[in-house]
C-alpha cells in the first residue's frame, strides 16, 4: 500500500511542478504578445502623428536646420524613456532622420518585411537581437522591442519609422501574470491533492484488503484441492491398487491349475475370488468418482446426494444413519456443492473419529443477517469433540478446511459437544454464494 | 512363513500364492508390525513377508526391530513402491529381499526360496536400482 500511495503522491507532485512550469511559459508568452501589441500601437501613433508629418524635403536633402522642429518634438517624446531610439527610413534604405546624428545619411540593407511597410500604415514588431549593422547605437542595451511603422511623410512620400522600446514593461507584465496565475494553479492542484489523498489512502487500503482476501481464498482453495488429491491417492493406494495387486498375484496362481490334472475346484474358487475383487473395485472406483463430483448433484438433487452420502458412509462404518432435508430447500448449484462438501467432511469426521453408533444429518433453509441461508447440522453420539478439532495434523484437516471455505463464502462452521453426548457440527452458508 | 499386511485381500492372496508352493507353508498372518512381533515369538517362522506401507509402524522399522529381536528370522519386504531410497533403507534395516506388488508370484516365490537358502533376493526393478 505504501508503494501505491508513494507513486500516487509522486505523480501528483510531478503534475503540480509541470503545470507550474507550463503556467510560467504561457504567462511569459502572453506578456510578450501584449507588450509587442502595445509597442506597435505606440510607434504607429508616434509615426503618424509626430514623426512623419515633420519629414520635409529639406530633411531628406540634409539641409542644416531643416530638422530642428522634428528634433524638438522627438526629444520631448523620448524624454520619459518609453522610447529609446528612433530612425526614419526612406525607400532606398537611407536613414533620413535619427535621434543619433551619426546614423543620418547612412544606407543599410533592409529586411523584406520592412520594405513591405513602405506606402502602408502597417507595423512590424519583435524583440530585437540588436545584431544588424544599423544597431550600432543600441548594442549597449541587452534587449529591446523593435517596431517598424509605415507612414506618409509631410512631403507626401512614404517613410518607415523605426523605434526601440525597453522590455522592462514586458517583463513587469509577465511577472505580474505569473504572480497571479501560478499560485492559483498550484494552489488549486495542492488543494485537490489534499482532498484526493485521503481517498487514495482509503482506496489503497481497500485494494490491499481485497488482495489479501483473494490470497487467502486461493490458499484455502489450494489446501482443499491438495487435501482432496491426497485423500483420493490414499483411497486408491489402500483400496483399488492393493486389490488389483492381489488379483495380479491370484491369476498366475489360478493358471497353474488350468491343465487336465489341475484342481478344478481350487481354480473355480480363485476365479470367483478374482471376479469378486474386480466387481468390488469397479464399485469402489464408481464411488470415488461419485465422491469427486456427485452426478445427482449435477441434476440438482442435493437431497438424493446427501441421502446417498450418509447411507454409504454409515453402512461402511456400521453406523445407523439418518438424513433430514428441508422439503422447501431449493439452492443454486454452487451452494449445493458447498453444502454437500460441508456435509461430507462432517459425516466423514464422525466415521473416522467419533466412535459413534449413530449419525444424523439435517439440512434446513434459514435466515441470518437479513439473508437467506442454508444450515447444515451433523450430530453423532460418539466421544465428543474434545480438543481434536484443534489438532488438524491428527486427521481433522478436512473439517478445518471446510470451516475455512464456509467462512470464505461469508458463512460459519462450529464444532461443539452436544449436551446429551456426542458432537454437533453446525454450519450455515448464504443461499447465494459467489462461485470461485 | 509369516505374512504381514494390513490389507485383508492381500493377506488372503499371499497365503494362496505361498501355499501353492509345496515347499512353503504359512504359519501365521498379522495385520500390523506390533502383532507380527507376537506371532513371530509364538511361531518362529523362517521367513517373514512384510508389507512396507502399513498403518502404525511401517515395514522398514518393523524389519529393524525384528532383526534385533530375532536375528535368525529373514525378512522379505513386499511393497507397492520401489525407489532407490526405499530399497537401500530396507536392506540397511536388515531385510534379505525386496519385491513389488506389481511383480509376478513366480518371482516372489523364487525370491522367498533364495532368502530361505541364505541368499539376498531382489525384484528385477529393485536390482536395477541398487544392483544385485
Amino acid at each position: 500500500m505504501r508503494r501505491a500511495l508513494f507513486r500516487f503522491t509522486a505523480s501528483a507532485v510531478a503534475a503540480v511542478i509541470v503545470l507550474g512550469l507550463l503556467t510560467l511559459l504561457v504567462a511569459d508568452q502572453i506578456a510578450r504578445q501584449r507588450a509587442l501589441e502595445d509597442a506597435r500601437h505606440q510607434v504607429s501613433n508616434m509615426a503618424d502623428r509626430l514623426a512623419a508629418p515633420l519629414i520635409t524635403q529639406g530633411i531628406r536633402a540634409g539641409r542644416s536646420g531643416a530638422s530642428d522642429s522634428l528634433d524638438t518634438v522627438m526629444a520631448n517624446r523620448m524624454r520619459d524613456g518609453s522610447v529609446q531610439r528612433v530612425k526614419v527610413w526612406d525607400e532606398d534604405g537611407r536613414v533620413i532622420w535619427a535621434d543619433a546624428d551619426e546614423l543620418v545619411g547612412r544606407v543599410f540593407e533592409m529586411d523584406d518585411d520592412v520594405v513591405a511597410l513602405f506606402g502602408t500604415h502597417d507595423t512590424h514588431a519583435d524583440v530585437s537581437e540588436l545584431e544588424r549593422a544599423e544597431n550600432v547605437t543600441e548594442r549597449a542595451q541587452e534587449e529591446l522591442l523593435e517596431v517598424y511603422a509605415g507612414a506618409v511623410a509631410g512631403d507626401g512620400r512614404p517613410v518607415v519609422v523605426e523605434a526601440y522600446l525597453p522590455t522592462r514593461q514586458m517583463h513587469n507584465d509577465a511577472r505580474a501574470m505569473v504572480n497571479t496565475f501560478v499560485p492559483l494553479v498550484v494552489g488549486t492542484l495542492l488543494l485537490f491533492l489534499l482532498v484526493v489523498l485521503p481517498l487514495a489512502y482509503s482506496l489503497a487500503r481497500r485494494v490491499d484488503a481485497a488482495q489479501a482476501e483473494r490470497t487467502a481464498l486461493t490458499q484455502h482453495a489450494l489446501r482443499a484441492a491438495d487435501l482432496e488429491r491426497r485423500r483420493i491417492a490414499h483411497d486408491l493406494h489402500d483400496g483399488v491398487i492393493q486389490d488389483l495387486s492381489g488379483v495380479g498375484y491370484l491369476l498366475p496362481t489360478l493358471r497353474k491349475e488350468i491343465h487336465p490334472e489341475g484342481d478344478l475346484g481350487r481354480a473355480t474358487a480363485l476365479l470367483d475370488k478374482a471376479t469378486s475383487v474386480v466387481h468390488d473395485d469397479v464399485a469402489s472406483l464408481r464411488a470415488l468418482m461419485v465422491d469427486i463430483y456427485p452426478p445427482n448433484l449435477a441434476d440438482g438433487g442435493l437431497r438424493d446426494a446427501l441421502s446417498d452420502l450418509v447411507t454409504v458412509e454409515a453402512a461402511a462404518a456400521g453406523l445407523a444413519g439418518d438424513v433430514v432435508v428441508d422439503p422447501a430447500l431449493d439452492v443454486p448449484p454452487d451452494t449445493a456443492r458447498l453444502v454437500y462438501r460441508v456435509a461430507r467432511e462432517a459425516v466423514r469426521n464422525v466415521v473416522k473419529h467419533a466412535r459413534a453408533t449413530t449419525v444424523r444429518l439435517e439440512v434446513h433453509a434459514g435466515r441470518q443477517g437479513g439473508r437467506d441461508t442454508v444450515r447444515v447440522l451433523v450430530r453423532d453420539d460418539g466421544v465428543g469433540p474434545g480438543s481434536a478439532f484443534d489438532r488438524p495434523a491428527e486427521g481433522h484437516m478436512g473439517i478445518r478446511l471446510a470451516a475455512d471455505t464456509v467462512a470464505d463464502f461469508g458463512g460459519a462452521l462450529d464444532v461443539r459437544a452436544h449436551p446429551d453426548g456426542g458432537t454437533v457440527v453446525d454450519a450455515w452458508v448464504p443461499r447465494e454464494i459467489v462461485p470461485r | 512363513m509369516l505374512l504381514v499386511d494390513d490389507h485383508q485381500l492381500m493377506r488372503q492372496v499371499l497365503e494362496i500364492v505361498v501355499e501353492s508352493d509345496p515347499d512353503l507353508s504359512v504359519v501365521g498372518t498379522a495385520t500390523c508390525a506390533e502383532s507380527a512381533f507376537t506371532v513371530v515369538d509364538e511361531t518362529a517362522p523362517d521367513v517373514v513377508l512384510m508389507d512396507l506401507d502399513m498403518t502404525g509402524m511401517d515395514g522398514i522399522s518393523a524389519t529393524r526391530a525384528l532383526a534385533v529381536r530375532h536375528p535368525l528370522v529373514r525378512v522379505v519386504i513386499l511393497s507397492a513402491s520401489c525407489t532407490r531410497a526405499l530399497v537401500t533403507e530396507a536392506l540397511a534395516a536388515g531385510a534379505w529381499g525386496y519385491f513389488v506388488k506389481e511383480g509376478s508370484p513366480h518371482e516372489l516365490l523364487r525370491g522367498i526360496h533364495d532368502v530361505h537358502g541364505g541368499q539376498r533376493a531382489l525384484a528385477l526393478s529393485a536390482q536395477a536400482l541398487v544392483g544385485t
